[in-house]
Order: C-alpha cells, then sequence, then structure tokens
C-alpha cells in the first residue's frame, strides 16, 4: 500500500516540477526580449584579460 | 601605518562599475564544486559497474584494467586542467576544439559531450528505479514497484535543482558525493582492510591461477572496456569552467584532487571487494559495494553502503545533467544548433532551456529498457556513454599538441601547467586505441553505429548547420596571436 502511495507521490511531484518549468520558461520568453536572453559571451575570466606577450604563470 | 594613512589625500570612492546590459553564467564556483562535479559524476562507477572487468578478467585483470585507465584518467585531467585554466568557457572541450581545431571537430565534440552525458544520466536514472525495487523489497514488500515513476522523478528534481542554479546544485553534489566517499572509506576500515587477513581474505586469489587470471591476458585485455568505469566522466568538470570565480584556479585543483581521490576510491573498493567476495559473484553483481558491506554481517555498514550507492547515483545524474546542458547551451550560443538554446535565464543564470530540453530525451533512454523488457539495453545505453567519450578522448591529443605549438609556455598565462609534455598526450593517445580495440570486441555493433551516427550528423552539419554559424565567435579568447599566424 505504502509503495502505491509512494508511485502516486512521484507522479504527483514529478508532473508538478515539469508543468513549472515549462510554465516559467514560457514565462521567461515573453517578459523578456530573446536578443537580451541570448547576449551571453563565454569565457570572460581574470586570465582572458591578455592581449600581449605574457610570461608563464606556473 | 596610521601616520601613512592619516596623510594620504582623501581618493574619492570609485564609481559603482556600471550594470552589465547581457547576462551572463553566475560566476559562483569554487574548487569544491569542481570536485564535487568531477568526482560526483563518477563515483557511481565504483558502487556499481567496475565489476564487470571482474567478470571478463578475474580480479588481477579487474586490477590492471584500474591501473592502466588510471593512467589514462591521469593524462586526461592534466591536459584537461591546463587547458581549461586557460579557455574559461562553458562548453570545455567543445570551446578547446572550436580554438584549436575548427569547427567540425567542435561540432561533434560538443555532440560526444552531450551523448556521454545525457546517455550516463540516464543509465543512472534506470539505476534509480531498480534501486527503488531494492529497497522497497529489503523493506518486506515483494509486490511489483512502477519503476518509470522513479525514473521520471529522480530526473526531474535533478532538472529542477539545475535549473534553480548552479550554487546550490553543485553544492548539493559536494555534500552527497563526500558521504559517498566516506562510505567507502569507512568500509575499508570497517573491514580492517589495513590489517589483511584478519577480515578480508585474499589466499583464494593467489592459490590458483585461474582465481586471479581466469581468463589469462585476453581476459585482462577485455576488462579494459569496464575499467573505464572507475573514472568514467572525471573530465566533466571543464563544463563549469565558465562559472568559477576563478576557473585558472578552481579548474586545476578541482578535477587534479578529483582523480587522486578517484584513484584511492578505487583502489580501496577493489582491495575490500576482491577481500570479501568470490570473483565468480562479482563479475554479475549489480551493487558490489554493498553487497561487501552485507557480507560483513555488520548492519551500520550494510546501511551507510546502501545510502552511498543512492547517494553515488544521484550525485552522477545530477552532474550529468549539468554538463550536458552546459555543452548544449554552448553549441546554441554559436550558432552550432538554434540560438534559442544558447539563452541564459535572466534570475537564475542558468541555460534554463538546454536543461528542459534535455529532460525527455534523458527520460526517453532511461525507461527503454524497461518498456522494451530488455534490461540488456542498459549496458548499451551505457556503451554509448563510454563510446562517446573515448572519441573525445582521441580528439584531445591533437588539441594538446596544437595547443602547445599555437601558444607554446610563455606566451599565454596558464593556471597549471602540466609537465612531461608530449607523454600524458602520446599516453592517452595509445591506451584510448587499446580500450577502444577492447570495446570493439565486447560491443562491436554499437561502436560502428555510433560512428555511423556522428559521420551522419557530420554531413547534416556541413550541409545544412555552417551557414548558420556565428563565424566571428569562433574565436572568443583575447589571447595573443598564434605562433606562425
Amino acid at each position: 500500500m505504502i509503495v502505491h502511495i509512494l508511485e502516486w507521490a512521484a507522479w504527483i511531484i514529478s508532473a508538478g516540477l515539469a508543468a513549472w518549468m515549462i510554465f516559467d520558461t514560457v514565462k521567461t520568453g515573453r517578459e523578456y526580449d530573446e536578443t537580451f536572453l541570448t547576449t551571453s559571451v563565454e569565457g570572460t575570466d581574470e586570465l582572458l584579460d591578455q592581449t600581449t606577450t605574457v610570461g608563464d604563470a606556473r | 601605518m596610521t601616520d601613512i594613512q592619516d596623510r594620504a589625500p582623501t581618493v574619492p570612492p570609485a564609481p559603482p562599475a556600471p550594470p552589465r546590459e547581457g547576462l551572463s553564467l553566475s560566476k559562483v564556483l569554487g574548487p569544491i564544486h569542481i570536485w564535487g562535479l568531477g568526482v560526483g559524476i563518477v563515483l557511481v562507477g565504483e558502487y556499481m559497474g567496475w565489476n564487470f572487468a571482474v567478470g571478463k578478467g578475474g580480479m588481477f585483470g579487474a586490477l590492471i584494467a584500474a591501473w592502466v585507465v588510471g593512467v589514462l584518467y591521469t593524462c586526461v585531467a592534466m591536459i584537461d586542467s591546463e587547458v581549461t585554466s586557460t579557455v574559461a568557457a562553458a562548453g570545455g572541450q567543445y570551446t578547446q576544439a572550436k580554438h584549436m581545431i575548427g569547427p567540425l571537430m567542435a561540432f561533434n565534440v560538443g555532440l560526444f559531450l552531450v551523448l556521454e552525458y545525457t546517455m550516463l544520466e540516464a543509465a543512472d536514472a534506470n539505476v534509480m528505479s531498480y534501486l527503488a525495487t531494492t529497497v522497497s523489497g529489503q523493506l518486506g514488500y515483494h509486490g511489483s514497484v512502477n519503476q518509470y515513476a522513479f525514473i521520471v522523478l529522480s530526473i526531474m528534481v535533478l532538472a529542477f535543482l539545475n535549473y534553480r542554479g548552479v550554487l546550490a546544485t553543485l553544492s548539493i553534489n559536494f555534500v552527497i558525493t563526500g558521504i559517498a566517499f566516506v562510505a567507502i572509506v569507512v568500509l575499508f576500515f570497517g573491514t580492517h582492510g589495513f590489517n589483511p587477513g584478519s577480515e578480508l581474505h585474499f589466499a583464494g586469489l593467489t592459490s590458483s591461477h585461474a582465481n586471479g587470471l581466469p581468463y589469462g591476458w585476453l581476459g585482462v585485455f577485455a576488462s579494459l572496456q569496464f575499467g573505464m568505469w572507475y573514472y568514467l566522466g572525471i573530465e566533466g568538470t571543464c563544463q563549469a569552467a565558465e562559472e568559477c570565480r576563478s576557473a585558472a584556479r578552481s579548474i586545476p585543483l578541482g578535477t587534479m584532487t578529483g582523480i587522486i581521490t578517484l584513484l584511492i576510491a578505487a583502489a580501496l573498493t577493489w582491495f575490500v571487494c576482491a577481500g570479501t567476495l568470490p570473483w565468480q559473484y562479482l563479475g554479475v553483481s549489480i551493487t558490489p559495494l554493498f553487497d561487501a558491506a552485507l557480507m560483513t554481517g555488520t548492519k551500520y555498514l550494510a546501511v551507510l553502503l546502501a545510502i552511498g550507492t543512492i547517494l553515488a547515483t544521484l550525485a552522477s545524474a545530477n552532474g550529468c545533467i549539468n554538463d550536458a546542458s552546459r555543452a548544449w547551451f554552448s553549441m546554441g550560443r554559436d550558432n552550432y544548433l538554434p540560438a534559442w538554446f544558447g539563452a541564459i535565464h535572466p534570475r537564475y543564470r542558468t541555460p534554463f532551456r538546454s536543461i528542459v530540453f534535455l529532460v525527455p530525451i534523458a527520460i526517453a533512454f532511461a525507461v527503454l529498457p524497461v518498456l522494451l523488457n530488455k534490461p540488456e539495453l542498459l549496458g548499451t545505453i551505457i556503451t554509448f556513454s563510454i563510446l562517446s567519450a573515448l572519441l573525445m578522448y582521441s580528439f584531445m591529443v591533437p588539441n594538446m599538441f596544437r595547443f602547445r605549438k599555437l601558444w607554446p609556455i610563455g606566451t599565454l598565462h596558464r593556471g597549471y601547467t602540466h609537465p612531461f609534455h608530449p607523454l600524458p598526450a602520446i599516453t592517452l593517445g595509445l591506451i584510448a586505441l587499446l580500450v577502444f580495440f577492447a570495446t570493439f570486441l565486447g560491443y562491436g555493433t554499437t561502436l560502428v553505429t555510433l560512428v555511423v551516427f556522428y559521420l551522419l550528423a557530420s554531413v547534416w552539419f556541413v550541409l545544412f548547420r555552417y551557414r548558420y554559424v556565428a563565424r566571428g565567435r569562433q574565436f572568443t579568447m583575447p589571447w595573443p596571436r598564434p605562433k606562425g599566424y
């Protein structure tokens, strides 16, 4: 009996989480401009600020 | 000191930095998160999977596989630590390929990564449903358990966690991975592993050739494929580079301590299991460490290792969702895939669309063995993951040579510089070739299927996708001009 309750609980929690993620994904897409959401630039790190020849930093 | 401060002219505080116009992933991770990510993905392999090497090559075959494949992964960790400490971008090896080799290689490496982690995640979720069945059996319930419910639940909960933010996701991974690792150490002490002969018995291993190396050197060769389980996934640390506070420090520190942890865990696991269980049983066991704990007859060890098994499985699936989504996101960001996937959530700073998109794919592969009532399909799914990883390791060899050739030591800041180049790259290439061949003998059809899939995907990319690739984003690192260009 307890196993059946756990199975149902698993389905209900899964459905709730899936619904929330889909809802939030759609809501975010509508609230924000697409160009804003896709503006990220890769690799911003202190090591990348190196436009000249540098010494090895071992 | 006070004098100097008193005499110093009053300097008005610097104006606050203007807010960034674009979005970026959160830079919140440190070395412990990287350790938790890398070891978390892998440690489940100690709890289950490595022991199939025993079935192929006996106890000594599995030990030799642990050593040989351990060398392979030490090379992987060294190379990744050096290159990723410089290429601090999500996508890890995909971004390396983009900078060092070219778009077609980058596209393939991106696919290798996504397939490796998604398949591993599917396998983890499948194992979770098996563990749910086992636990309910231990609690006295012997009816049927709906495995679909627990497969879907484990993937959904972890996807939700990943969706909401990387800091909580990898902090949890650090904690549960730490508990799972400590459980192995406790088992070693609980079985008096420091005093061989008292509770662990090795006499049978050396008394007969049939016990230690039942299939000779051919068996050792065959066991290499399953030796991958001890360490598969440690290279996943690279995917978090863009989210580290300092990738130059966190990636090498997290990755190198990670591979050291795994080498210790592999040695302890083999040692305890070899002294507790006969090789004939170990070779087919689903949960060898848990079985070893049961053999001790100590209840607390059995409970601890059961918890460790569940936590290691969860940590692995959690890390896989993190890594697969970063690889997919990076490819979207560069238009290798539709740019829609390159979006970042403005509140949680995660690649939310990539996370959500990969959920049904992982669920589909996880339920397949249950749906078709073919448990052996789980092995095929895991082999997809292993082979994709092997293909990626093969790429790392020319990648490392080109990296050192184009940007020799002294021309670029490196957070870590690995020693003895080119020895690690050559060793990696040779051992990867050996494991490829061993896998081909066991899963030849799967290997051919996978290669055909990647070839077809490459044709699609060249004919239909390359025209959309954001060429201006191919070289985003503000590095000095490469040598010879």
